[in-house]
């Protein structure tokens, strides 16, 4: 019995420490991850900073009032300095933001009044986390009758607002003090408006399928709750908690400055003092120094945490993390390159995608998803003359199809292949997943303007002399799948599917049409069928593809009547460009996009 | 459509009337209402029992109760313990009250709308973050302190501005105005209102008709001008203009800082929900189909983003009556809020507790309304339970 105790007790112990590890390292990561999320919002780390700065006030009350200030001149409550006179003094050096009107030192009752506001602050976001998260936790997951008895609590309790029950309770206890106070708010609060809040995000929550495989694995409520569900319910947890802060400190510097005096030391009373003895002086010139640095510390107090709570909310809502993070990809001097060029060279407007190569494909292996490809291919102009691809000549001058990669980005797609005269690029996938009804459109729009850009092209090969350029693209819409391993397909695209081939011999097709073009597949222009008065098309017929059990439709796109972008290419790698403006007044495309 | 209001309705009665016992036992933990105590050192014995009599205050918890709630609902609200009908007391300052709320709430929500609108249409940027950092700057600060600001810097430089500091009642109006004249300031005061409200419908109205006959209405920066105009014409067309400019000189300086310190949270949520509407697919397929961005904009991304705002300003609204009742102590205006202050220094908890019973009512009422315009916008809504709002 012992040694079957002892063999089975040593695999456990183990496995307890490392469930350990796991637990405070993945707690660690959220954190981590977490913080980047925050540091990404400037705002809450200037919050951030103010809310240390308060701190550094609390702390160092007590520090200067043991070593530099001697106690009777400088003590928040009894202190009074006989060498002025008549107090209230301006600020002067012995004191920096001078005194009040009975002579006690204004930076001295600043610093101490800090302490208080802390705790208040402290007090009333736990109470408001601590009460908000369990009423929103349990009439979010149990639903039913708890669920409608819990709402109609805090139904009611958004009748009562925090800041007037405080003032109510101020004026019966005038001695209250800051934890208490801050504890009732926090109850209220939490009990109305904090409730809901919760209690609509533990609704998200409780669906995700994590709550479920728990629920399946055997967890009970209770586990399920504070194990999988309250981790969740933090980021906004915190954010309901910054928001209280805000809420509490007005409140409490309301009800101290309305004069239902309290024996602690607050901002709130300072302002009744100043306020007080304006009134008596019959104006604030001599009392501003009272004023104004309570006013502005305790404004700042609040901004301060509130400032914070729009970090938090970040944290909490998982929708803005990722755009932050999608911007951060873009990098800073990326961003900064994009900010000069937008004022050296007004004309090449900044696409609206981040670019493509360095884009994350969504495309994971395996899995299908609905695309469109467009494949692309530059060849000289005779229709005879296909098998001879002369590279020198087409690559003569530049690199056209490097030139044309903004074209793809600024209409969504991801260029996933290219050399010196073919290009593929697929649409729908990444940077974004997109309906395929879009990325058809978007396709087909792309294909068009890769056709105007070639047709540029020509216009300044023709000046130096060089030959015209075909292009002949091919555009086909369906289901796609990420590669596999194992997969025997060619392995040059991160994708495969019937679709690829089909694109691929619409484009071969294309060569034969008399100077390049765009074919379409039948499926690309039923996705197009709402916006199909957008194009103008030209030839049509049934093609046999070997892959496909009957003839299929491919259609010829000839040009459209309007443009979804402005044009952001120039043939800027083009060597003797003559000039910008002659440039477009020649080309038939400025006509449309840049009226 | 018509079940839902009817339950939204009959929900609405019993959450006042919940709400009303609640509060009543709540404030007798709180404040007994031992009205005498505060002259118990100076009387005797059984004056003091006299005084409690006559006021009601030695009755059983449950008998007070009961003539407290019969007279909520027969609308009489008792006597203070001043011997004030409680009623004539909100009849007198109600108005003042909404005037500010009405005007103040409407002001911050465009303002909100449009500074909201621009910056999450713009995203991140220097002019961004200035927008944003200045709305939480002022939503933050501390109200006494914005409105002492205000009157520093505005009030005192524009001679049409007064202010009503200290003076806690009408009696600052001026008495040549004032002196022969039948109109009251309260009378003066709800016809304003009314003039505002008709006039801003008439005007939506007709914004209406001009889009369905013209496809394209007028902008909100010039109705919101016309609205002024056409409010300030109709108080000359009903001959109360001269009372009613003297209280909008008065008025104009309170409802100033109360949009200030409250547009800021209407613009955040605006920004936040402009910035997730333009990740929407419609977005994409709007921009796709060829529509300039003006339109998509306005007529794809606002109407869309809109809805989150309406449904927060749903649950905000207790907390903006707040502030108008804080600003109006601050100001002295004679509304509510001075008047709630001035009860609970004198513990005078009659009028107190009308005046919180008010403020909830009011709020409940206005949610009502909300939450039918919403379920109007939305139809989703009209089928889920009530409270369904993202939370921000």
């Amino acid at each position: 019995m012992t040694d079957a105790m002892g063999t089975t007790s040593k695999p456990t112990l183990i496995i307890r420490f490392k469930h350990w590890r796991v637990r405070t390292a993945l707690a660690w990561g959220q954190l981590k991850r977490a913080w980047d999320i925050f540091r990404g919002n400037r705002l809450a780390l200037i919050g951030l900073l103010m809310i240390g700065m308060f701190g550094i006030m609390a702390i160092a009350h007590p520090i200067l009032l043991n070593t530099v200030w001697p106690r009777g001149i400088y003590d928040p409550v009894t202190g009074f300095d006989m060498e002025m006179f008549p107090h209230p003094t301006s600020p002067s050096a012995r004191h920096l933001l001078g005194t009040d009107s009975l002579g006690r030192d204004v930076l001295s009752m600043l610093l101490k009044a800090t302490t208080p506001t802390f705790a208040l602050g402290l007090t009333a976001a736990i109470a408001t986390a601590v009460v908000g998260t369990i009423l929103g936790v349990i009439s979010a997951y149990y639903g039913g009758i708890t669920d409608s008895i819990l709402s109609r609590v805090s139904d009611i309790f958004l009748l009562f607002p925090a800041p007037i029950l405080m003032v109510v309770i101020g004026s019966r206890f005038r001695d209250i003090g800051s934890v208490p106070l801050g504890l009732i708010y926090g109850v209220v609060a939490g009990a109305g408006t904090t409730a809901v809040v919760m209690r609509s995000h533990a609704l998200k929550v409780r669906v995700m399928p994590f709550i479920e495989a728990s629920r399946i694995a055997g967890g009970g409520s209770q586990h399920v709750i504070l194990k999988h569900v309250l981790p969740h319910m933090l980021p906004m947890a915190g954010l309901q908690m910054m928001i209280a802060v805000t809420g509490a400190v007005v409140a409490d510097g309301f009800i101290s400055f309305m004069g239902f005096t309290r024996n602690t030391n607050n901002w709130g009373t300072i302002m009744y003092d100043a306020f007080t003895y304006a009134q008596q002086l019959g104006s604030m010139d001599e009392a501003w120094h009272v004023l104004i640095p309570s006013a502005v510390s305790l404004s700042l107090f609040a901004f301060a945490f509130y400032l914070v709570s729009r970090g938090m909310y970040d944290v909490a809502d998982p929708r803005i993390a990722e755009r932050r993070a999608r911007e951060q990809q873009n990098g800073l001097l990326l961003q900064l390159r994009r900010r000069l060029l937008k004022v050296a060279r007004p004309e090449i407007s900044v696409p609206a995608f981040p670019s493509p190569l360095s884009a994350k494909s969504q495309l994971q292996p395996g899995r299908i998803i609905q695309a469109t490809l467009l494949f692309a291919k530059l060849h000289k102009s005779s229709p005879t003359d296909v098998s001879s691809q002369d590279e020198a000549i087409i690559r003569s001058p530049g690199k056209p199809f490097r030139d044309a990669i903004p074209i793809i980005s600024q209409y969504g797609g991801l260029v996933s292949h290219i050399n010196i005269s073919t290009m593929v690029a697929s649409f729908g996938i990444a940077p974004g997943r997109l309906p395929p009804q879009i990325s058809a459109l978007l396709a087909t729009h792309a294909g068009l303007e890769l056709l105007d850009y070639v047709t540029e092209l020509n216009r300044e090969r023709s000046k130096q002399g060089l030959p015209n350029l075909n292009l002949s693209v091919g555009i086909a819409t369906g289901l796609v799948r990420g590669h596999e391993k194992g997969d025997t397909a060619d392995t040059s695209f991160p994708f495969t599917g019937d679709v690829v081939r089909t694109a691929q011999r619409l484009q071969q097709f294309t060569v034969s049409l008399n100077s390049g073009g765009v074919l379409i597949s039948e499926e690309t222009y039923n996705f197009m069928k709402t916006v199909l008065h957008q194009f103008s098309f030209g030839r049509q017929g049934p093609v046999k593809f070997p892959w496909e059990s009957e003839p299929k439709m491919v259609f010829e796109v000839v040009e459209r009547s309007q443009q979804i972008f402005e044009p952001n290419w120039e043939l800027h790698r083009l060597p003797k460009v003559t000039s910008r403006k002659t440039l477009a007044s020649q080309t038939h495309w400025t006509g449309i996009g840049r009226s | 459509m018509i079940r839902f209001l009817i339950r939204r309705t009959l929900w609405a009665v019993l959450v006042i009337f919940l709400f009303a016992t609640v509060m009543f036992f709540l404030i007798q933990i709180i404040i007994p209402q031992d009205f005498t105590v505060q002259f118990a050192l100076s009387q005797s014995r059984a004056q003091r029992e006299a005084m409690q009599e006559e006021l009601g205050l030695n009755l059983p918890l449950w008998q007070q109760y009961f003539n407290w709630i019969s007279n909520f609902f027969n609308g009489t609200f008792g006597e203070s313990f001043y011997g004030y009908p409680v009623i004539e007391i909100l009849k007198a300052t109600i108005p003042a009250s909404l005037l500010i709320f009405l005007t103040g709430t409407a002001l911050a929500f465009v303002i909100g709308l449009a500074l909201g609108r621009f910056i999450g249409w713009r995203g991140s940027g220097p002019v961004t973050s200035l927008t944003t950092f200045g709305g939480i700057a002022l939503y933050t600060t501390f109200p006494p302190w914005l409105a002492w600001l205000v009157t520093y810097f505005i009030g005192r430089r524009i001679r049409f501005f007064r202010t009503v500091f200290g003076s806690r009642s009408f009696d600052s109006l001026d008495f040549r105005i004032w002196g022969d004249s039948p109109l009251s300031p309260s009378m003066v005061s709800w016809r304003m209102i009314l003039s505002l409200i008709f006039v801003t419908l008439v005007l939506v109205a007709l914004n209406t008709l001009l889009q369905r006959i013209i496809r394209r209405g007028l902008p909100t920066w010039i109705i919101i001008p016309l609205i002024g105009v056409g409010a300030i014409g109709s108080w000359y067309a009903l001959g109360f203009n001269i009372q009613a400019l003297d209280i909008l000189s008065r008025a104009a300086i309170p409802t100033l800082t109360y949009t200030a310190l409250s547009f800021g949270e209407t613009m955040l949520i605006m920004r936040t929900s402009m910035a997730d509407t333009l990740e929407e697919e419609y977005i994409t397929v709007a921009r796709a189909k060829g529509l300039p961005e003006r339109i998509v904009r306005n007529k794809h991304a606002v109407r869309n983003a809109i809805l989150p705002v309406v449904s927060r300003l749903v649950i905000t609204l207790p907390y903006l009556m707040t502030g108008v009742v804080i600003i109006e102590d601050v100001f002295g205006w004679p509304g509510v809020g001075s008047v709630l202050f001035d009860s609970l220094n004198q513990q005078d908890m009659p009028i107190a507790m009308a005046i919180m019973l008010f403020v909830g009512i009011f709020s409940l009422i206005s949610r009502l309304l909300l939450d039918i315009l919403l379920a109007y916008f939305d139809p989703r809504l009209r089928y889920q339970e009530p409270a369904t709002f993202p939370s921000s």
